[in-house]
């Protein structure tokens, strides 16, 4: 017998207190949706059915998670989602892929702080880099698109040990040729935080990568699992790694992403800043 | 992402590719890639997956999903790549939150291709392209 799922169409709802997920939109219509904007400026997807209502946490900040497919009207443009409240952007757009017009499945995974107490609801937005259009497709065989707003903090909250977020203006690019062993990739993504009694965190890094990285945590000079190989191929994109860690030494200590050239001729590149998002190193305590 | 219930990551050497045996239905990929879990009180828990899914035709397309024993989870199965070459890449795709859960629970990652044989999984514990299967429960 199928278990009970959580499939929901219609207005976004706030979950139940007491939970560190404080807003969901998990949009699933019965037949295949596409939405697409063409405005270069960007624009909402759809304010209606991909927009998520919370209220805020006393913390005043949120850990979003959106996830769907995603892709671009013609070869070689660039498509970057952001979060509008009203007609503001909640933060600039950050670049998601670019590429073909073959659909991909793409997570933003965001910072969002100094949000004012009250209730709140988030639009997903969409930017092209030309008038070709960008767009996102739910429903039917594709699944849903999902948007999650998690509290950070308080009794309920995630439980951040600690995060950065380097978005320069302008961007900046950073590069790697070589294979193993891996190396930092730059100390403006190095996160100082006190590692729990229980000696178990999770680490989130995103960045618009491209070419063959692979990505793993450093401490000190030691990596902390081998590295992740992200892709293998020389695409453009959004990538999200992450990895449980249990076993760490309780403590101060400074955590930081490393990571070498997995396979190929190219280097790997990150891109970082204006007009691509910020790259970012969230260390997080989980209970198990 | 606070109440962690069940995590693997699981590279292979050497490198296997899985594939779905059949067409168009979800099947298990590997017994090792599941999680086994007791939901939380509220009943509430979201699964992330983690995998590095591609196709060898341009024209094929791969789904994933979670299965209970032969039941396929209501909610969790997600298109998940298209197209040779540009869909090789590690995707991470968020499903649920399941609610109303009790009891334990084993739910196994499942494969889907429209076509046999043309869409794979990767798992490699290689030192230079290590690519783990990576799932998560976290209870809500």
């Amino acid at each position: 017998m199928p278990v009970r799922g959580a499939v929901t169409r219609g207005k976004s709802r706030p979950a139940a207190v007491a939970s560190p997920l404080i807003g969901e939109q998990i949009y699933n219509p019965a037949s295949i949706e596409t939405k697409t904007v063409t405005d270069t400026a960007g624009a909402d997807a759809d304010a209606t059915n991909l927009a998520v209502s919370f209220t805020a946490p006393a913390s005043g900040h949120v850990y979003v998670v959106l996830n769907g497919v995603a892709f671009v009207g013609s070869a070689g443009i660039h498509l970057s989602w952001n979060l509008r409240e009203d007609s503001s952007d909640v933060f600039p757009y950050c670049r998601i892929f670019e590429g073909g017009t073959s659909p991909l499945r793409q997570t933003l995974r965001k910072h969002v702080t100094g949000i004012s107490a009250g209730a709140h609801t988030y639009k997903l937005g969409l930017k092209p880099s030309t008038s070709a259009g960008a767009s996102v497709r739910m429903g039917g065989d594709v699944g849903p698109f999902s948007m999650l707003v998690f509290a950070v903090g308080g009794a309920a909250g995630l439980i951040l040990l600690g995060y950065t977020e380097y978005n320069p203006d302008p961007a900046t690019q950073f590069s790697v040729s070589g294979s193993a062993p891996a190396v930092d990739i730059n100390a403006n993504l190095n996160v100082a935080c006190t590692i729990p009694n229980s000696g178990k965190a999770l680490v989130h890094f995103d960045a618009y990568a491209t070419n063959r990285p692979a990505f793993t945590t450093r401490q000190s000079t030691s990596d902390l699992y081998t590295p992740h190989a992200m892709q293998l191929v020389d695409l453009p994109q959004r990538v999200n790694h992450a990895r449980v860690l249990t076993g760490l030494t309780p403590g101060a200590t400074t955590l930081k992403p490393g990571w070498f050239r997995a396979s190929g001729a190219l280097d790997a590149l990150i891109d970082c800043g204006t007009g691509f998002g910020p790259a970012s190193f969230s260390v997080w305590e989980h209970e198990a | 992402m606070r109440t962690l219930l069940a995590s693997i990551a699981i590279g292979r050497d050497p490198t296997t590719d899985y594939s779905p045996a059949g067409a168009g239905a979800l099947e298990d990929v590997h017994a090792d890639f599941a999680l086994t879990f007791t939901p939380p009180a509220s009943g509430k828990v979201l699964i992330v997956v983690r995998v590095m899914c591609y196709t060898t035709t341009a024209s094929r397309e791969g789904y994933i999903g979670l299965r209970e024993g032969a039941a396929t989870i209501t909610g969790s199965r997600v298109w998940m790549t298209q197209g040779s070459g540009s869909a090789r890449a590690y995707r991470e795709v968020w499903l649920g939150p399941f609610t109303g859960l009790s009891g334990s629970k084993t739910w196994k990652l499942a494969f889907e291709s429209d076509a046999a044989g043309e869409c794979f999984i990767t798992s490699d514990a290689d030192g230079e392209s290590n690519v783990p299967v990576q799932m998560e429960a976290w209870g809500l």
